[in-house]
């Protein structure tokens, strides 16, 4: 299940986070067992789209990837699997200790 | 457990606080549900409470005093629950965090307000592709860009915010892509000067984005994106005044991000799955009940405000929440007509004026039969379940002429969304065919009107729990 979480580009991501907002201490979680820090108050989703991971799931005809569309909590797009339930990463908070493992919503 | 109130509102934006506060002010008993952390709505959505030195804006000075005067009334505000049905009568049953709760009520005034409108183009289902309220959401309440470098295209206000949001925020925005031309938003102004500070507003996005040397590409459309190197490249071209593409003339841009967003439509799970009366009105969104001056719908004690009731903006809908509470206020006997009369008259009058404003911003977004014809064929409609326009035409020449035949053919609209995202297309797609939106209908709204897990809804309750009548004599 590492294949999402490959998208990473780790050190070399730009940096998407609006400079000058403090965010306090960084929380770790895992996406697919990679390490990914993020900050109390941002989602899941933002958490891995600033760490270069906008690709969350594949769909369940075409396989083909998908990622947060609407990001509130409407479109589904985002569901990824939460301490065995699925859940929309736009409306799931980053907790420290999260596993996250890329969704499905077949 | 079911807790009893006079008054359940849904939704926590602007509609939604406004009418729990009037009802609670006439002395009934209020409980508001949403299913965000704090009140606010998508327009005030209020950043993390941890985020410090991120600068103020005219949207969050509003959104702070409406959660100040929230909390600070006797309404019952129940945040992170998302409610999930309503049944007639009324029950509301919600699930949060730590499980289900319900709530037994007179009346429910439904302020669930609007959600994106994306026609569909090759390449939308791409990660990296975010709805124009989407970026917004990102900008505002978690400070982070979709991209480094951005194209924003659709049509309406947000085109400007987004821009000058995400280059506030340190992004680069590669163009914004507008379906409208400068005469439609100049045939507008009459009717947008009514709020000359929300016009101002839209002409110092302008300005922050014309100084920062942004393209902005008038009567273009986003025809398709593609990941390309890792990024997305985003083709864009000229369309005529019916929004239809012409050809040639195509531009090109490298990018990370595309925000692309067509409108809003009124969010209407409740209205139809309490089966109210609807219209059809492209102006104002699209389908939403029918409702009075007053908000009440066809169905006695359901009452809406807010663009959940037809796009008309933030402004319009704090009023219109307002005379949504009292009318529910005056019908439950809290409120004398005559104190009703009093209090409602001078904001029915303000509530004409902010329908101008909003309306006018509405028709800029309404969708042209022209957008929709454009949507090629092999394009996905449905994202859920991966249905394109080919399958839906194929399910029309078989036969199907309305919204819910169609997703019974197709399985178009019965994803996890429910026909949230394509259901507007879909219907117009059939209307394209068949002329008339009235016959296409909507799809039948359904419960849960969010993914919901069975052993979230079972709770504490375990199978020995269940009283079982004793075993009949042999």
């Amino acid at each position: 299940m590492a294949r999402l979480a490959s998208q990473s580009r780790g050190n070399t991501a730009p940096d998407l986070r609006e400079a000058g907002v403090d965010r306090g201490p960084p929380l770790a979680f895992t996406f697919d067992g990679a390490p990914i820090s993020g900050f109390d108050g941002e989602s899941v989703a933002a958490a891995l789209l600033a760490a270069g991971i906008p690709m969350l799931r594949r769909s369940p005809k075409d396989d083909a990837p998908r990622g947060a569309f609407c990001w509130m909590g409407i479109c589904q797009e985002c569901t990824v699997v939460v301490g065995g339930h699925r859940r929309p990463a736009c409306r799931t908070p980053v907790t420290e200790g999260l596993t996250v493992v890329s969704g499905t919503i077949a | 457990m079911t807790d009893n109130c006079d008054l359940l509102v849904i939704g926590g934006g602007p509609a939604g606080v406004e009418a729990a506060l009037a009802g609670a002010e006439a002395g009934l008993r209020v409980v508001l549900v949403d299913e965000a952390p704090a009140a606010g709505g998508q327009v005030y959505r209020a950043r993390p409470a941890g985020f410090r030195g991120a600068s103020a804006t005219p949207e969050s000075r509003d959104g702070d005093r409406l959660r100040a005067r929230l909390a600070a009334s006797r309404v019952v505000a129940v945040f992170d629950h998302a409610v999930w049905s309503v049944s007639p009568g009324f029950r509301v049953d919600a699930l949060g965090p730590a499980g289900t709760r319900s709530w037994s009520a007179r009346s429910v005034i439904a302020a669930t307000g609007a959600q994106e409108r994306v026609v569909p183009f090759p390449g939308w289902t791409e990660p990296g592709v975010v709805g124009l309220a989407g970026a917004t959401i990102l900008l505002k309440a978690q400070h982070i860009l979709p991209g480094r470098r951005t194209l924003v295209a659709g049509c309406g206000p947000l085109l400007l915010a987004v821009a000058a949001g995400l280059l506030k925020a340190g992004g680069e925005v590669a163009a914004v892509v507008d379906l409208a031309s400068p005469r439609d938003w100049g045939s507008r102004l009459p009717n947008l000067a009514v709020r000359p500070d929300l016009l101002a507003r839209g002409a110092g996005w302008l300005a922050k984005v014309t100084r920062a040397g942004v393209p902005i590409l008038s009567r273009h459309a986003l025809l398709r994106v593609a990941r390309r190197d890792g990024g997305l490249r985003a083709v864009v071209g000229p369309v005529d005044a019916a929004r239809r593409p012409l050809a040639g003339l195509e531009r090109s841009f490298d990018v990370d991000a595309v925000a692309v967003g067509h409108g809003l439509t009124p969010s209407t799970d409740v209205t139809r799955l309490l089966r109210a009366e609807h219209l059809f009105d492209p102006a104002r969104g699209g389908w939403f009940a029918r409702r009075d001056g007053d908000g009440r719908t066809s169905v006695t004690g359901l009452s809406v405000a807010g663009d959940g009731g037809g796009i008309a903006g933030a402004a319009a809908a704090a009023l219109d929440g307002r005379l949504a509470g009292l009318a529910a206020a005056r019908d439950l006997g809290a409120l004398s007509p005559e104190a009703h009369e009093a209090a409602a008259a001078p904001l029915r009058q303000q509530s004409a004026r902010a329908h101008r404003f909003g309306e006018a911003m509405g028709g800029l977004m309404a969708l042209r039969p022209g957008q929709v014809d454009a949507i090629p064929q092999e394009t996905i409609v449905c994202r859920c379940e991966d249905v394109t326009r080919a399958e839906i035409e194929t399910a029309m020449a078989q036969g199907a002429t309305t919204a819910n035949q169609l997703k019974a053919w197709t399985r178009c609209g019965m994803g996890p969304c429910q026909g949230r995202i394509c259901g507007d297309i879909a219907g117009a797609l059939l209307a394209l065919a068949t002329g008339r939106h009235d016959d296409v209908g909507m799809f039948t709204g359904r419960t849960p009107f969010r993914p919901l897990s069975l052993d979230a809804l079972a709770g504490d309750c375990a199978y020995a729990d269940i009283a079982l009548p004793p075993p009949a004599p042999l």
